[in-house]
């Protein structure tokens, strides 16, 4: 009997189980991406799948040719729009995205479907460039089982469905239980490589963080988002609230309209620091800004590597944040930023004291008339931002023009910028070099210990030179103390203008206890995620195999990766042969087919399935000269398996030993003789 | 010279150059089964059927299937028969008496079985399977020992229906002729009309020598090593993906119960793996769906 294998058939339809399958996981697959998706792609979407509804159903046929072109040029047109032509993340995604979904439209067939599974199982991978919080990477396992349950269904097609019942789920749950190895060993030993090219990752929105201008409204932008900016776990004693201020960057050019990014944070400190007392040493997770700052207290070194510290007394890193890093910091804290050397020094006699001429006029006049030594003049700012009707609010009164003289002089309400601005502009005129300073203040402490910045933590404040060293001053504790205290949202109680733009985020119900407490265990297993898991970088790798395996180069943990595939693929293979191996064959029918074999290499032509009394008499009819032999093993054959047992003969072992040292010696006759050139001849049936 | 032996020579004489063929059809008698001629007009069904019955001395009715032959002219019919009251001997008899259709006789060839309707065809194949018909409400045994062999043309030819799976497993055997070699044609064209050799053939085998004959191969001993062996085959016949359906339970019985029946004409008391494979096409043919066929099914899916 002989069997042909069936080729896998591509062409074979889909049924509605895998159809359904292969939509909900590309489906799936777009969640990491709805932050940044534009509408048209959801309508796009609900239309491809409609339309798709409706052919299976028979009301339209497939899309032809001309539709094809349309939709494809359409998409297209629309994602050039989205990305204004230039080549960005959220660009690219989105033309994938929406590729991935016309083809949905001509989901017809197997080979169809396997694509859409790759599609799916992409644009997925695709989401964790936007998205790794615990939630999506849950989610993303989601995806996996749906698509590879898709794929079991699509592949258990049969012309009536799936006929042969797969349990896809099932089947689905158990491949990736079983890649679960596989996946542990490429998380830990697969070298972590830093980026080979960055693309304009993300466009301006998409990453929150501090812009490289303060301008009216900047930070009030930053306030109404809840997203973390970075996460801070100090190793000791923890500074007071109010002297959280995590430095980020330093502005010290006034254009008349805001302030411009200070180039001297590019600069690095020309000398070692005088030793830092070290009095806070932490951890900061942070997050991916697209830029190249770090965050630290007054007075930091840091040894990571690339880290770089500048003349302003900012920690930088040497390329910009693509991806979540982590560093240490040792700090010493309280206002006192230190002395300047280098740039920063001869700065502060020059550009620290520049303003722009013809702006903001009034604020200069009454600047002359405030003391022109730091202290003094600290006193006197905040003095008469305490006496007049000041106002700490997020919706402050748009100013034009001379921005300052307005909001000093008849405005009176502001966010952190406009007062730090507004102080920094009068100290310059006053003669004292001032500096405006952004970054994060406050944040909220975890019960584990670990400190929580977020982006609505953004704050702004000023540096003034006294002399000798820079000193930090907040006019805004001097208007809004809780804000410095309590934090943003304290600070804005009466306002309700806290998140105003996000009813729903659980940071609005801080006071409701048990909601602040679910957000508080989400905001923790988040942080464990990102600190045990995502920020797996190559030294806690590099770390992890001299640990463990005593390797100190990546080339050898490369060579153990290698070597673990490897293993692991060994150990499947042979496992799989363990279960598949046919069972053990009795010694009588392994002496049978060596007996075959070895009269096939004669060239006998021995059928598929030929029986061994056939075999005897092929040979004996081949080998007239064994004729004794054959006939002997035949009988043997026959007693031993097939005839009925007499009573009084031998016992079936004996007869089977014997058998098969007969069948021995024959094969042994067999290989002596000369070999045969025809076959013979053909037997009935 | 065996009594088998014998009769198989016989047929010989009738049938040329096809031994391997009356061998399968002698083994079908043997095994109580059914046997089913499947070839084109011509090639020598009809006399083989009739060979057959002559030989084993059997009692022979013929049925020409047609599309209009009806129940009735396969089972018989009961007609009213209206005796005179002055017959003594039977006075008051009058009334419905049976008459025996042509399928009580010991061999009944059934000729072009697929000529006719489902219908007709059903009541040849409830014949088959029970042994028995029943007629206006009484169950009349078949005679013993009770043979069809039918014959039918290719499903290809026009004017068919073909019988569904399930009454092809009735047959034991499905075998086909095909034309005969040059030399038996010679001797055919060379030699006097078939039917008179066939009219003239004198029973071999006779009644009671057959019913022995079968009981000898219900005894055949079938080992362990050779029931793996049938098992082997039937799983195989299941889960490989080329026939669309696998071998049923019936299948197996039957393809042990031919493969006996070959052991016996072989001259032995127990099977060998070679006695399953001689009988294995005649059995198993027509009792699985090839992969072709699925295949088939699977692109007339694809463009509905």
């Amino acid at each position: 009997m002989v069997s042909k294998v069936t080729k896998p058939v591509n062409n074979i339809p889909l049924h509605s189980q895998a159809l359904l399958l292969l939509v909900l996981s590309v489906l799936s697959a777009l969640v990491p991406h709805t932050g940044y998706l534009p509408l048209w792609i959801y309508l796009m979407v609900c239309l491809v799948l409609g339309w798709r509804w409706l052919v299976f159903r028979g009301y339209l046929s497939f899309p032809g040719r001309l539709a094809k072109i349309l939709t494809v040029a359409l998409a297209t047109a629309g994602v050039y729009s989205l990305s204004g032509g230039q080549i960005s993340l959220e660009g690219s995604s989105a033309f994938l995205i929406s590729a991935g979904m016309l083809k949905l439209l001509e989901l017809s067939n197997r080979r169809d479907g396997v694509f859409v599974v790759f599609i799916a199982v992409f644009i997925q991978a695709t989401g964790f460039l936007f998205q790794q919080g615990i939630l999506y990477s849950l989610h993303g396992v989601l995806t996996l089982v749906l698509a590879t349950a898709a794929m079991i269904s699509t592949q258990a097609a049969t012309p009536h469905g799936n006929d042969r019942r797969v349990p896809v789920f099932a089947v689905s749950g158990r491949l990736l239980l079983l890649a679960l190895p596989f996946m542990l060993i490429v998380y830990f030993l697969f070298p972590r490589i830093g980026p080979l090219w960055s693309v304009a990752l993300q466009s301006d929105k998409a990453m929150t963080g501090l812009s490289e201008r303060i301008r009216p409204g900047g930070i009030t932008e930053l306030s109404q988002s809840s997203e973390v900016a970075f996460r801070v776990t100090f190793d000791g004693e923890r500074p007071a609230q109010n002297q959280l201020y995590w430095r980020a960057m330093t502005f010290d050019r006034h254009d008349g309209t805001g302030w411009e990014a200070s180039t001297l944070d590019g600069i690095e400190l020309p000398i070692n620091p005088e030793a830092v007392a070290r009095s806070y040493e932490y951890e900061v997770i942070q997050e991916p800004t697209g830029q190249r700052y770090l965050f630290s207290l007054a007075g930091s070194v840091s040894t990571e590597p690339d880290v770089t510290l500048t003349t302003t007394r900012l920690l930088r890193y040497d390329r910009p944040l693509y991806q979540r890093m982590r560093y240490r910091v040792a700090s010493a804290g309280g206002s006192q930023v230190g002395p300047a050397y280098g740039a920063d020094r001869y700065a502060s006699q020059g550009s620290y004291l520049g303003l722009p001429d013809e702006v903001n006029p009034q604020t200069r006049l009454w600047a002359m008339t405030l003391p022109q030594e730091a202290g003094d003049f600290q006193r006197a700012f905040v003095n008469y931002i305490r006496r007049e009707p000041f106002f700490y609010t997020l919706q402050p009164p748009s100013y034009n023009g001379d921005d300052i003289d307005q909001f000093l002089f008849s405005g009176r309400r502001g966010f952190c910028e406009h007062y730090a601005s507004a102080m920094s502009f009068a100290a310059r005129a006053a003669g004292i070099p001032a500096r405006v300073v952004a970054g994060y203040q406050g944040g909220e402490w975890h019960p584990d210990g670990y400190l929580t910045v977020r982006q609505y933590d953004a704050h702004a404040w000023v540096e003034l030179w006294d002399g000798n060293a820079w000193i930090r001053v907040d006019p805004t504790a001097a208007i809004a103390p809780d804000r410095i205290e309590y934090g943003v949202q304290r600070a804005l109680l009466e306002e309700d203008s806290f998140l105003a733009d996000n009813p729903l985020s659980l940071h609005r119900y801080r006071d409701v206890s048990w909601i602040n407490k679910l957000r508080q265990q989400m905001d923790n297993v988040n942080y464990l995620w990102s600190r045990w898991v995502l920020s797996y970088d190559s030294d806690r790798q590099q770390g992890l195999l001299s640990r463990w395996l005593g390797l100190e180069q990546l080339a050898d943990g490369l060579y153990v990766l290698a070597g673990a595939i490897a293993g692991l693929f060994v150990f499947g293979s042979v496992w799989q042969w363990w279960l598949q191996r046919s069972p053990r064959q009795s010694p009588l029918i392994r002496a049978l087919r060596g007996l075959s074999e070895e009269a096939g290499r004669k060239g006998l032509l021995i059928e598929a399935g030929t029986a061994p009394v056939t075999l005897l008499d092929d040979i004996k009819t081949a080998y007239p000269d064994l004729t004794p032999q054959c006939e002997r093993c035949r009988q043997g054959v026959i007693e031993s398996l097939y005839a009925p047992e007499e009573p009084g003969s031998a016992s079936s072992a004996d007869h089977i030993k014997t058998l098969i040292g007969n069948l021995k010696r024959l094969r042994r006759a067999v290989r002596r003789s000369r070999p045969i050139a025809e076959t013979p001849t053909a037997r009935n049936v | 010279m065996s009594v088998v032996n014998k009769a198989l020579a016989t047929l010989g004489e009738v049938i040329l150059g096809k031994e391997p063929q009356l061998k399968l059809a002698v083994c079908c008698m043997l095994a109580e089964g059914h046997l089913l001629v499947e070839d084109l007009p011509g090639m020598g069904k009809t006399t083989l059927s009739h060979a057959l019955a002559k030989v084993f001395g059997l009692g022979y009715s013929r049925i020409q299937f047609t599309s209009d032959l009806l129940p009735a002219d396969i089972l018989g019919v009961s007609v009213f028969e209206k005796i005179p009251e002055t017959a003594a001997k039977n006075a008051g008899k009058s009334g419905f008496r049976f008459h025996r259709g042509p399928i009580f006789a010991q061999v009944v060839l059934a000729d072009e079985v697929n000529r006719a309707t489902a219908k007709s065809q059903s009541a040849l194949l409830e014949a088959m399977e029970e042994r028995q018909v029943t007629v206006e409400g009484r169950t009349r045994p078949l005679p013993e020992p009770f043979f069809v062999i039918a014959t039918q043309n290719p499903t290809t030819q026009a004017g068919t229906f073909p019988l569904p799976e399930s009454q092809l497993d009735r047959f034991l055997m499905r075998i086909s002729l095909g034309y005969p070699d040059q030399r038996a044609e010679r001797e055919l064209l060379e030699g006097i009309s078939r039917r008179v050799i066939v009219d003239s053939l004198e029973s071999v085998i006779q009644p009671d020598v057959l019913a022995a004959l079968q009981q000898q191969v219900r005894d055949v001993k079938a080992s362990a090593a050779v029931l793996d062996y049938v098992q082997r085959i039937l799983a195989f016949s299941r889960n490989e993906s080329a026939f669309h359906y696998g071998i049923s339970p019936r299948g197996g019985l039957a393809l042990l119960k031919a493969a006996k029946a070959w052991a016996v004409v072989e001259g032995r008391n127990f099977l060998i793996p070679e006695d399953v494979q001689a009988v294995m096409t005649a059995v198993i043919d027509h009792r699985i769906q090839p992969g072709a066929s699925r295949k088939i099914m699977e692109t007339v899916a694809a463009l509905a």
